[in-house]
């Protein structure tokens, strides 16, 4: 029985696709041109490899320079001196004391001019 | 092994489509047995072989040779072209398909033989083809590449992704299922 059955697996080996069915097989398979599908996809494929490797290199050195030099914001504003708010205060005083006096003066000296120049007419 | 074979799917990985044609030449027979038998109908048995070689030459870039033939590849195709297609068909094949036009060369004009050796052997061959397709089917994939395509364990186990004694211990229980089936299809009808 087994040598018998070991037999007919072997002759199954003799079955073989009908002839015509390579051609028209064949034909229909070489119609799909792989080498532009794979062609396509590699290169599709590097050129978004090197993009993703250009933005990972750009994103490791941001990280870089933000950690080795942080913000400069902070070290600014504790850089600034506190501002003098005696200084201030005497500057508003004396803008409110001598600008009515100068301006007065100016008045004067504009009178002044028009007078002079009348009495040349 | 195609001789040559690593340099001709070099070339085609390179772009050189025409080294397909004598990959496809050399292993459509071998393919097609392997689906034929499975399925059991000359048609579908040629779309399927069909199938896999477009498949294979759509995704050779995904080959990895690991030290295997391209076939061990190709039979991995269309292994899992013959589980799809089951998984879709809605229809069974009916066995008695099954003809004499499926074994155009399975007898050898040769050899001398009477007609009635031959038409005996031609029944026994179908016998035991369809006592194959009545085997699950990984054991139907273990008895084609094992006894009828001659392959090494560990190809075959490479091929079904299991180690070379599962292999051996499915391919054990695969032939007692397969003698079982032919011993029952030679019990006498009961009238």
């Amino acid at each position: 029985m087994s040598r018998q059955l070991f037999k007919s697996l072997k002759q199954l080996k003799n079955l073989e696709p009908d002839p015509a069915f390579l051609p028209r097989s064949k034909k229909l398979i070489f119609a799909n041109s792989p080498s532009t599908i794979f062609n396509l996809t590699t290169a599709w494929g590097g050129s978004l490899r090197f993009a993703l490797t250009l933005g990972l290199a750009a994103l490791v050195i941001y990280v870089a320079a933000i950690f080795s030099n942080p913000p400069a914001g902070g070290r600014l504003v504790e850089q600034t001196p506190p501002p003098d708010f005696n200084i201030e205060l005497r500057k508003a005083k004396y803008f409110r004391e001598v600008a009515p006096n100068v301006y007065i003066v100016v008045l004067e000296n504009q009178e002044k001019n028009k007078v002079e120049e009348g009495n040349k007419n | 092994m195609l001789t040559g074979e690593q340099e001709l799917i070099r070339r085609l990985k390179g772009g050189e489509g025409e080294c397909f044609a004598k990959l496809y030449d050399h292993y459509l027979p071998q393919i097609y047995r392997f689906v034929f038998l499975k399925v059991g109908n000359k048609q579908e048995a040629e779309d399927l072989t069909h199938e896999v070689f477009l498949s294979a030459w759509q995704n050779i870039e995904n080959f990895n040779d690991r030290g295997f033939p391209f076939s061990s590849w190709l039979y991995r195709i269309a292994r899992n072209q013959v589980i799809d297609h089951y998984r879709t068909k809605k229809e069974a094949v009916p066995l008695d398909e099954v003809n004499e036009d499926s074994f155009p060369t399975a007898l050898p004009t040769q050899s001398v033989q009477t007609v009635e050796q031959r038409l005996d052997q031609l029944a026994d061959l179908n016998k035991v083809k369809e006592a194959i397709k009545q085997l699950p089917e990984e054991q139907q994939t273990i008895i084609i590449l094992r006894f009828v395509e001659d392959l090494k364990p560990a190809e075959v186990a490479a091929i079904v992704n299991k180690s070379d004694g599962a292999i051996r211990v499915i391919q054990h229980r695969a032939i007692k299922n397969l003698k079982t089936i032919l011993n029952s299809q030679h019990e006498p009808p009961i009238i």
